[in-house]
């Protein structure tokens, strides 16, 4: 078991719902992504994010889009963001990291040399949206070699047989989509979303956390009552990207105590 | 199961929510390409309403410039200008099929915007053209082209504003619609089933081609490369037949060694753009270069087709580039001495086999396909070219 399914296994123990964050790397910048990082870990946050940005990203809503191209404008790509995991593992840093990354930016020389540099660099995984369960068995195959989860996205309309492989070979945790949509925008009706999550559980063989569109305490905790756990993305980065221009803000630690709060 | 790759290129790389999409579409090209109603309908909007067949013309005195027997594939003769209405008719027609009421489609130079927005304004259907903001300014007249025929374009202002990234928010508007929304690409590019759709849709330029050449021998066939389909519609017809040689002619812009370039296949590396593995321009981090350059709008693409992709790689099509000032050569020379004023992107193709002389069919005609009409290039080439 790696690190993050030890935490995510630690919580199903405790009956404890899993709160996870993302963040674009850079955005503001490198710095509040480290002070990010930090104060997750001390507070009790399950799981990071990283966002590796990309300059043609066809899975990410508006906000992680810009964000992701103002990162870029500063230059950040994947080997500060390997750096900086490095730096924080060597200083002893627990919480569980996984990049969430268009394939692209990732895919360079192949799965094979991927899963080693992000192992040396102590992450735990990754999300890659635009990587489907037919595309990545090359990645898994590299990934399970190194003890490196690869969590798969499924979504309220994944049906058949795809949806039951999806759900079985998913690590880690199996990343709900909870909306017809990009992040952030139009709901699916809440009523059915809560009953496909509930679905999923039942077949998924890893805990099934919900993302896409949860704007704050509310909504995380209403989703807790159905999932494992939530994600909080675009409302967080655009929090940081008002809120935290320089340094991480004492607002922006309440908004994701806030979060803590509700999911707990 | 048919394999969604061309080689180790293609696949479908793609949120999952795009997934169900992919395979309705697959399923219904799938039925419907052996329908006879649809082959029926279709057969006739390309004759009576795009102009097909287009004609095969002798081109006597560009031949007698190249030293061999030459003929233009005449698709600048179409309705809207170009070969993109072969394939927005076919996809326009399957829309309607799986009862998509909405239509959003992609356009760098506008031509594939104005064949879709044509398509769509005949069948009666509301359509979206996503169009990069410094094209909008590039193409001023095709973006009130497609306007008169009622469809909307909204400039896309993100990443280098051009055709990446309009195909980028396409994209993303089909995932948001994707229920009653259907994507017509306008190149063989995109996740499969698109660059073998696009291809059979384009692939009736070869097989016109061919049967317009009768009894000649095909030595050589040339066409300009950016996403790739005019090239794969007419190369198409003629893969398995050793005898003809198969060109691909990528935009240079400035020189292939300047970084001002759209060589994708041959100065790209392998990635993964816009939901298919192929030859992709981008820099060492995987992030795909923002200055593309060419002089024609349509070739500036730092993606092309996985199918491409594959020939390159089993050297089937033989790929090289022809600079902007080579095409501008082209599209002079074939104004001039044919009275054709062809596209620019198709000015490539000419411009190349004009000042490359190693290069020519060993027996028999050589095809050149005339992608397009150079109407929409005047505004752009009287700022060039001094007269
Ligand atoms: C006339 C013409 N030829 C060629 C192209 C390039 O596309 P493709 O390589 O898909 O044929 C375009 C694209 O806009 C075009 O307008």
């Amino acid at each position: 078991m790696n690190r993050l399914e030890q935490r995510l296994a630690e919580l199903k123990k405790k009956k404890q719902k899993a709160l996870a964050l993302f963040v674009t790397a850079g955005d503001p910048s490198l710095k509040v992504t480290e002070q990010v990082v930090r104060f997750c870990d001390r507070s009790g946050v399950d799981l990071i994010e990283i966002g590796v940005p990309f300059s043609d990203p066809i899975a990410d809503g508006p906000v992680i889009q810009a964000s992701a191209f103002r990162a870029l404008e500063k230059g950040v790509h994947l080997k500060q963001i390997l750096g900086l995991v490095r730096r924080l593992r060597g200083e002893g840093l627990q919480i569980p990291i996984v990049l969430m990354s268009s394939a692209n930016p990732l895919y360079g020389t192949g799965w094979v040399s991927v899963a080693r540099d992000l192992s040396e660099a102590g992450v735990d995984g990754v999300i890659i949206p635009d990587l489907p369960l037919e595309e990545s068995a090359e990645l898994r195959r590299a990934f399970e070699r190194r003890d490196l989860v690869n969590i798969m996205m499924t979504t309220p309309t994944t049906e058949g047989r795809r949806r039951r492989d999806i759900l079985r070979s998913s690590r880690g945790f199996v990343y709900f989509v909870a909306l017809i949509g990009l992040t952030g925008d139009r709901h699916e009706s809440a009523a059915i979303i809560s009953r496909r999550i509930r679905e999923a559980r039942l077949t998924a063989t890893s805990p099934v956390l919900a993302g896409f569109g949860i704007s704050g305490p509310a909504d995380a905790r209403a989703m807790c009552s159905a999932a494992d756990g939530v994600i909080v993305g675009s409302a967080l980065v655009q929090h940081l990207h008002q809120h935290s221009p320089r340094n991480l803000s004492d607002r922006s630690r309440k908004f994701i105590l806030s979060l803590l709060k509700a999911v707990k | 199961m048919r394999s969604k790759y061309f080689g180790r290129f293609g696949g479908q790389f793609v949120p999952e929510i795009l997934m169900n999409a992919l395979a309705e579409l697959e399923a219904s090209y799938r039925q419907l390409r052996r329908d006879r109603r649809f082959r029926g309908e279709l057969e006739d909007l390309l004759k009576h309403y795009a102009g097909r067949p287009t004609p095969l013309f002798h081109a006597k005195n560009l031949s007698r410039a190249l030293g061999y027997r030459t003929f233009l594939k005449r698709e600048d003769l179409l309705h809207t200008g170009a070969h993109k209405i072969n394939n927005t008719l076919g996809q326009v027609l399957l829309a309607r099929h799986m009862n998509k009421r909405r239509i959003v489609a992609e356009t760098g130079a506008g031509q594939h915007g104005v064949a879709t927005a044509a398509a769509a304004a005949l069948m009666g259907m509301p359509c979206v053209v996503y169009m990069g903001k410094v094209d909008t300014e590039r193409q001023a007249l095709n973006v009130y082209r497609m306007k008169l025929m009622g469809a909307e374009v909204r400039p896309v202002t993100s990443g280098s504003q051009t055709l990446k990234d309009a195909i980028n928010e396409a994209i993303r508007d089909w995932i948001k619609n994707v229920r009653d929304t259907h994507y017509i690409l306008g190149s063989v590019v995109g996740p499969y089933p698109y660059p073998e759709m696009v291809r059979d849709f384009q692939s009736v330029i070869g097989r016109e081609t061919r049967r317009q050449l009768g009894r000649t021998p095909c030595g050589l066939v040339a066409a300009c490369v950016g996403g790739g389909s005019n090239a794969m519609g007419i190369f198409h017809e003629f893969i398995k037949r050793p005898g003809t040689k198969l060109l691909g002619v990528e935009a240079a812009g400035h020189g292939i060694s300047t970084g001002k370039h759209a060589a994708t296949l041959l100065k790209g590396t392998v990635g993964i753009l816009h939901g298919a593995k192929s030859y992709v321009l981008q820099d060492r981090w995987g992030q795909i270069k923002p200055d593309v350059h060419s002089v024609s709008a349509g070739l500036d693409y730092p993606g092309v087709g996985p199918e491409h992709a594959s020939l390159k790689d089993s050297r089937r099509v033989r790929y090289v580039a022809a600079t902007d000032k080579e095409a501008l050569h082209g599209f002079r020379y074939l104004s001039e001495h044919e009275g054709i004023i062809p596209a620019l992107e198709s000015s490539h193709a000419i411009g190349y086999l004009l000042t490359h002389s190693r290069i020519r069919p060993k027996r028999g005609a050589c095809v050149i396909c005339l992608s397009g009409r150079g109407d929409k290039d005047m505004e752009h080439a009287s700022r060039i070219i001094r007269l």
